[in-house]
């Protein structure tokens, strides 16, 4: 190692048997997840050049034009944000049959700004929950007092292309359709390094990630800040449970009840990352947490042929997950102190040539996504660029090691029954498993 | 009728009976006379109740405003300036004090000489008090219902200093017909039906479920959720109500506040309230300036003064100032050209970020420039200012009103030439 004066020199001394001791991780955990996906994306890509004039038949259109749409919008304290999200959903393409806002106990004049949208009828119906109960009581309650056939589930704090609703009730034309989600980008990546890192986690995770799990028919979470459902799936399955992580549980429950989920790639939102490194710890710390409870105790049953609820599809899906997450995540320590056992401060130039790896990886999975979606100008890619340096590392590196913590946090102590996600009179009550 | 007279011993008073009655006896010092003998001043006196229609009729005919009115019996209506007991000696003071008056004024049929003489006469202020028979809903007992519009003419006195006003009410008026009879309801606002009810919201905290409480059953010991069936026995430990919806009985609809809506009693035309302009009401009192103006034979057709002749003033004093002296002057004239979903939405919302622009505008100025109100926008003149001066104040009046004025009039600022500021003084 004492000849060698960089990582660069690393990767080009090591013959493959030693290349695969120290890379292992990369090798069997990483590199294929990336394969796979490029395989996918790019199968996709090519069936759709090959295919170019598949789209929806006079009859699907008709469909598609008959089904009433309701939008619920229930959000805390969102004064701010309301009338930005309104009027771009008065921008759409798609005719919106039905407004719903809810504001849960906010204290920042959100009612007196819903009311004003009321009077301007740009919103249909305001209700008020004079003390707050949560996100999950208050969409809840502006989608059980819903009356369209899709119900669409939206966040205060995004907004959304002119087509974007149009787009993501297409797949409702498929009558086993339960519930559609679309994409999300990050429109304040030059805010900080953090939220530059967070862009391109979500331009890979959504361009990639999202379209094997559609390609697998294993669309894992309908998020609550775009999300569409039939009405009649969300009533079977009960709407929200209280407790964070309510887009994932739900969607979940849905999958389960034999609906499918759909993911729309073209179909976007657009939302402010966390700028404070803090912030995304706290974040991604409660969304692992969840990931953790609702995974690994509500849905253990997917593990578990003998029981009645067990569907293929589902195991398939939490293996996915294992395989693809929960082992990288708690292998990576393992690695790292191995490695530091064995090669000491030679570790740093091992370190450096994963992130080399990492880097080559992340670059050609941004270049991918950013080619697929096609959604987003030269200046931003431009711009996201020199963040793609360090990003692979601080998504692979730094924040591994948070969700590792938080998965020992959730399932040595249930941290997550302390979340302050709803409030403590609720969360003391509610089913959490 | 046994009132005691303060007659001068010479002269006979004129009064016409209505309707006649040759049994009454009047008063010594008084003569009968008829509506059609030309004698005036006289007084007419009621000498029986009658109906609202008859006693308009008859005012029509005789056609003079400042003729007494009075009626032998009790009646508190505005047409008469007394009645019962003692008119007969009011009747007196009224027709010696109109007797004194210019030729000119009692001629006059200037709603203003009007009004200046009738308060002098009747030696009353004009008190403004409810009337549900007027379509405005307020009166004014010392006109005698004579004017139609008595306010208008009362405000262009005020505006000349014969009059000095205190505020007496707001009321809503409907847009339709100007009327203040209106029906306030709370309303449904999806079909305005006022047909709601209010119902609670119950939030079941186990299960998350929030919806009305009328889709919980009830049953014994306390409400069933719906989705999950679990019983909710105890407020704050199983459940809470944290609000309340107005549900429409007849389109179902769902809200958490009912809607305001104004019928009007009129006209019967329906209203949002945020549609609904409101009108100032005064009580007026007669000042010093008002008597001499009276006196000295009334206002005659002299409009009153304008606000905008003072801009007009000042404008013109700028041009013949810059064309002696060049001492530039800058025009800018505003137009309040932005968002018709607010104007058409809620007009006093419109009218009240107008009047917050003024405010800032006002603010953002010297002391030295002069603003005003023109058609659907603003003037404003700022002397001794070039055009390089004028681009930082129009910058800071944008920075001010994008501070304050949260909702966007959409003002637009242009900077006048020359030329078109000596065609703004044309206009004006």
């Amino acid at each position: 190692m004492d000849a060698l004066h960089g990582p660069a020199d690393v990767l080009g001394a090591l013959d493959w048997h030693t290349s695969l001791a120290m890379f292992w991780f990369m090798v069997l955990l990483e590199i294929p997840r990336f394969t796979f996906a490029f395989l996918v994306v790019a199968g996709q890509k090519l069936a759709q050049a090959l295919r170019p004039g598949s789209g929806q038949s006079m009859a699907d259109e008709l469909l598609l034009e008959s089904l009433k749409v309701s939008i619920v919008v229930a959000g805390h304290n969102e004064a701010h944000a309301m009338r930005a999200c309104i009027r771009s959903l008065r921008e759409q393409t798609r005719r919106i049959d039905e407004i719903i806002c809810v504001d849960d106990g906010s204290t920042d004049g959100m009612r007196e700004v819903l009311a004003q949208l009321r009077a301007e009828g740009l919103i249909d119906i305001a209700l008020c929950n004079q003390d707050r109960c949560g996100k999950v009581a208050g969409a809840n309650l502006g989608m059980m007092l819903a009356s369209g056939d899709i119900i669409v589930n939206l966040d205060a704090d995004c907004s959304y292309d002119r087509d974007a609703i149009e787009l993501l009730i297409a797949p409702f034309v498929d009558p086993n359709v339960g519930a559609t989600c679309g994409s999300i980008g990050i429109r304040n990546h030059t805010a900080s390094v953090v939220a530059s890192y967070q862009a391109i986690e979500y331009i890979i995770s959504i361009g990639l990630g999202k379209r094997v799990q559609e390609f697998l028919n294993i669309v894992t979470c309908a998020s609550g800040a775009f999300g569409a459902f039939r009405r009649e799936c969300f009533h079977q399955i009960g709407g929200n449970e209280p407790a964070s992580g309510e887009d994932f549980d739900m969607t979940m429950r849905i999958r389960r009840a034999g609906w499918s989920v759909r993911f729309v790639a073209d179909a976007w939102c657009f939302t402010d990352a966390l700028p404070t490194f803090g912030g995304l710890v706290r974040q991604r710390r409660r969304w692992d947490r969840d990931t953790v409870r609702i995974r690994l105790r509500k849905f253990r049953s997917s593990f578990l042929p003998t029981k009645g609820s067990w569907r293929s599809l589902e195991t398939v899906e939490q293996l996915e997950f294992i395989i693809m997450t929960l082992l990288p995540t708690l292998v990576f320590p393992l690695y790292l102190g191995g490695m530091l056992l064995f090669l000491g401060s030679g570790l740093f130039f091992i370190i450096g040539a994963v992130a080399l790896v990492y880097i080559f990886l992340e670059l050609c999975a941004f270049l991918l996504a950013v080619f697929i979606s096609g959604r987003f100008p030269a200046r931003t890619v431009l711009e996201l660029l020199p963040f793609l340096l360090t990003s692979g590392l601080f998504n692979g590196g730094v924040m591994r090691l948070v969700r590792l913590y938080a998965y020992f946090e959730e399932w040595v102590f249930r941290t997550s029954k302390d979340d302050r996600y709803s409030p403590s009179r609720v969360q003391r009550i509610a089913a959490i498993y | 009728m046994n009132t005691v007279l303060r007659l001068r011993p010479t002269e006979k008073f004129r009064c016409v009976l209505f309707p006649r009655d040759d049994n009454i006896t009047i008063p010594d010092g008084w003569t009968k006379s008829g509506i059609d003998s030309g004698d005036w001043p006289f007084t007419i006196v009621m000498t029986t109740p009658l109906a609202d229609p008859l006693i308009d009729r008859l005012l029509k005919r005789v056609n003079d405003p400042l003729v007494p009115l009075i009626s032998l019996l009790p009646d508190d209506r505005d047409w008469f300036d007394a009645s019962g007991p003692g008119c007969w000696e009011q009747a007196l003071a009224i027709t010696e004090r109109l007797e004194k008056l210019p030729e000119q004024i009692r001629n006059s049929a200037n709603p203003e000489d009007i009004i200046l003489a009738r308060l002098h006469s009747r030696d009353a202020d004009m008190t403004a008090s409810y009337n549900t028979t007027q379509p405005g809903m307020v009166s004014y007992a010392a006109l005698g219902g004579r004017l139609d519009a008595p306010a208008e003419a009362a405000n262009k006195l005020v505006q000349r200093d014969c009059l000095s006003r205190s505020f007496f009410d707001r009321l809503h008026i409907c847009p339709q017909c100007r009327g203040s009879a209106l029906n306030v309801r709370e309303e449904c606002h999806a079909c305005r039906s006022p047909q709601i009810d209010e119902q609670a919201i119950v939030h079941h905290f186990r299960c998350g479920y929030e919806g009305l409480e009328k889709t919980f059953k009830r049953s014994d010991g306390g409400l069933q959720c719906p989705q999950c069936n679990d019983m909710l026995r105890h407020i704050g430990l199983d459940y809470d109500k944290p609000g309340s919806a107005i549900e429409c009985q007849s389109c179902n609809s769902i809200n958490d506040t009912p809607a305001i809506g104004f019928v009007c009693m009129g006209c019967r035309a329906w209203h949002d309230a945020a549609q609904m302009p409101v009108r100032d009401w005064f009580s007026y009192k007669m000042t010093p300036a008002g008597t001499r103006t009276l006196l000295a034979g009334g206002v005659g057709e002299l409009a009153p003064p304008d606000r905008s002749d003072t801009f007009k003033l000042i404008l013109q004093q700028a041009l013949q100032h810059e064309t002696a002296f060049q001492t530039p002057f800058q025009v800018l004239r505003g137009v309040f050209a932005g968002d018709a979903a607010t104007q058409t939405h809620n007009l006093r919302l419109a009218s009240r970020t107008e009047d917050l622009v003024m405010d800032v505008l006002r603010s953002a100025l010297r002391p030295v420039d002069t603003v005003t109100r023109h058609d659907n926008g603003v003037l404003i003149l700022l002397p001794h200012m070039d055009r390089e001066g004028i681009e930082p104040v129009i910058a800071e009046i944008e920075q001010r009103m994008s501070e304050v004025v949260r909702t966007d009039p959409g003002l637009r600022l242009d900077i006048l030439s020359r030329r078109e500021a000596e065609q703004l003084l044309e206009e004006l």
